[in-house]
């Protein structure tokens, strides 16, 4: 991504000046109007540039190099990349403590951690739309990088037909998300079947079964 | 090579993946269609038979939404601003016939299984209708110029528009009730095929009498008599499904079926070609394969793979066809 959208990447890491061997702090926040990020801390030398190209003295494109209109907005960009990575540390942690649990046969009994998870469904849900929305915020304003711009590939068709076809879509897959979310609920509160012998004998299961029947 | 020679090639493979989509998924949206109108048995298994197919049966509609895109990005562009509300309502009912299809086996609730039954058929309903009235504009051609396109929803609803919609409402009813005897053997299967023929024999011979006078399909058709081989074995498949209906072949029916939709719409493609997306105030301002097509290194790359690919795609999905042919459902299995 440096290589071929070094605004995106430059964005994403909050990087405002050219350079090379360009550390990755742990704690940033970037500020826009400053063009620089008020709060660095806890900096790792290097990491950045390794992490861009494999080489921790590399130079990194700084978002001063690229003109203002030619940037993406920085905040949401940046913000939805830490809080995506964030979460994926966070997944990371609850697997290896959920595995640890096991190992210990006390997973069915931590009550607290069983809770934990049942509400974090929703996480990898928000994960996913955030590293969308580094994607897609990231590339702005360009809809093909460096050769057409969103501006320009705007479809002539009426305002109003937009607007119906974007509240349409709004609603109807908000209410699929709610339904979505009651059917999840009302399966899981069956609880997990017994693994019936009469599976083994089948010869043709199909995976929705054995889906059900692990679950 | 010459230069047309590439654009022509991806003209009629765009035309077959369209024909290959409303074959296979026409009767999957027939079943759709006849789904909300069934006693809960019956429905109950019409709608598990559609479990292993209608999703890949929808990739050829990808496929072809791909290839205009990459084949033909000049005519994907037009496409899709100049019939924007028409092609987000069909989006909008293909996503509520696949939500109606995984959503209704969730419950046993009878009013919940209604009333995702009722959702599969009028999403259904539209898809085909729509479709139809949108290629049924495209052969008799738009109202474009040098700066666009210059209808609307309403234009689009003219009497040829609509006749392509319920020809196609039509025969993927028709198609529709030959998988539900074919796959469950029920006898009602074939009462409805029989009593959807007539109206749809009516309804494509008037097709065929309004193209003539709606269209210039038949201009290539006379320029090279031999083409008349593919409408002609058009009309006979349409006769052979009904005859072979008559002696209680379901299987045979509905590949003849299929076959019927397969034919009418590579003849409508032949009759089309090089246009894609004609105009009607002036040709000058028609899309056509040779204008609107990508780069001849595009294209000769996307061929390769194609030829690669596109077998190998047929192959599994005739494969998938036979895995699910003997089993046919009953009420315990989903599928």
């Amino acid at each position: 991504m440096a290589r071929v959208q070094p605004s995106k990447f430059a964005a994403m890491e909050a990087i405002w000046e050219t350079g090379r061997e360009i550390p990755a702090y742990l704690v940033v926040v970037p500020n826009e109007e400053s063009e620089s990020n008020p709060v660095e801390a806890v900096g790792i030398p290097g990491l950045t540039s390794f992490l861009a190209f494999n080489n921790s003295s590399a130079e990194v494109k700084g978002l001063k190099d690229i003109p203002p209109a030619k940037r993406p907005p920085v905040a949401l960009t940046f913000w939805s990349f830490r809080i995506m990575v964030l979460l994926g540390i966070y997944f990371l942690a609850v697997a290896a403590f959920g595995w640890y649990l096991q190992a210990k046969n006390r997973l069915l009994d931590s009550t607290r951690f069983l809770k934990l998870l049942l509400y974090s469904i929703p996480l990898p849900y928000i994960a996913t739309n955030l590293g969308w929305t580094v994607t897609e915020v990231g590339r702005q304003p360009w809809t093909v990088y460096g050769l057409m711009t969103t501006a320009k590939s705007v479809s002539p068709a009426p305002a109003s037909n937009v607007l119906f076809s974007l509240a349409t879509i709004i609603v109807l897959y908000s209410a699929l998300v709610g339904l979505d979310f009651y059917l999840i609920a009302k399966n899981a509160k069956k609880g997990p079947e017994p693994i019936s012998e009469a599976e083994d004998d089948s010869t043709v299961v199909h995976p929705e079964f054995v889906l059900s029947s692990n679950s | 090579m010459s230069e047309t020679l590439l654009p022509s090639i991806w003209f009629f493979l765009w035309g077959l993946v369209w024909a290959i989509y409303f074959s296979l998924d026409g009767f999957n949206l027939g079943v759709g269609m006849l789904a909300g109108f069934l006693p809960q048995t019956e429905q109950k298994k019409l709608i598990s038979s559609l479990g292993p197919f209608w999703d890949g049966n929808q990739v050829w509609l990808i496929t072809a939404g791909g290839v205009t895109f990459a084949a033909f990005p000049k005519l994907y562009a037009v496409m899709f601003s100049s019939l924007y509300l028409p092609l987000i309502i069909i989006l909008l009912s293909l996503v509520f016939r696949a939500v109606a299809i995984e959503f209704y086996h969730q419950s046993k609730n009878r009013s919940w299984q209604k009333m995702w039954a009722s959702t599969l058929s009028v999403g259904s309903f539209l898809v085909a209708l729509l479709f139809g009235v949108a290629f049924g504009n495209i052969f008799q051609g738009l109202l474009l110029d040098n700066t666009g396109y210059h209808g609307s929803i309403f234009s689009l609803l003219n009497p040829y528009g609509i006749l392509t919609g319920i020809l196609f409402v039509l025969i993927f009813a028709y198609n529709g009730s030959l998988w539900f005897a074919y796959k469950t053997g029920s006898e009602k299967g074939f009462t409805i095929a029989k009593r959807i023929y007539l109206p749809l024999l009516l309804v494509a011979v008037l097709f065929l009498i309004y193209t003539v006078f709606a269209t210039n399909l038949w201009s290539n058709f006379l320029g090279l008599p031999l083409l008349f081989v593919v409408p002609l074995l058009a009309v006979v498949s349409l006769l052979a499904t009904r005859m072979l209906l008559g002696r209680g072949q379901a299987a045979g029916s509905l590949l003849a079926g299929s076959l019927t939709v397969l034919l009418t719409v590579v003849t409508c493609v032949i009759g089309l070609f090089p246009n894609m997306f004609p105009s009607k105030i002036n040709p000058v301002y028609s899309l056509t394969a040779f204008n609107a097509s990508s780069s001849p290194y595009t294209l000769k790359i996307m061929l390769v793979v194609t030829i690669i690919f596109l077998p190998m795609v047929l192959v599994y999905q005739i494969w998938h066809y036979k895995l699910f042919a003997p089993a046919r459902v009953d009420e315990e299995s989903p599928y």
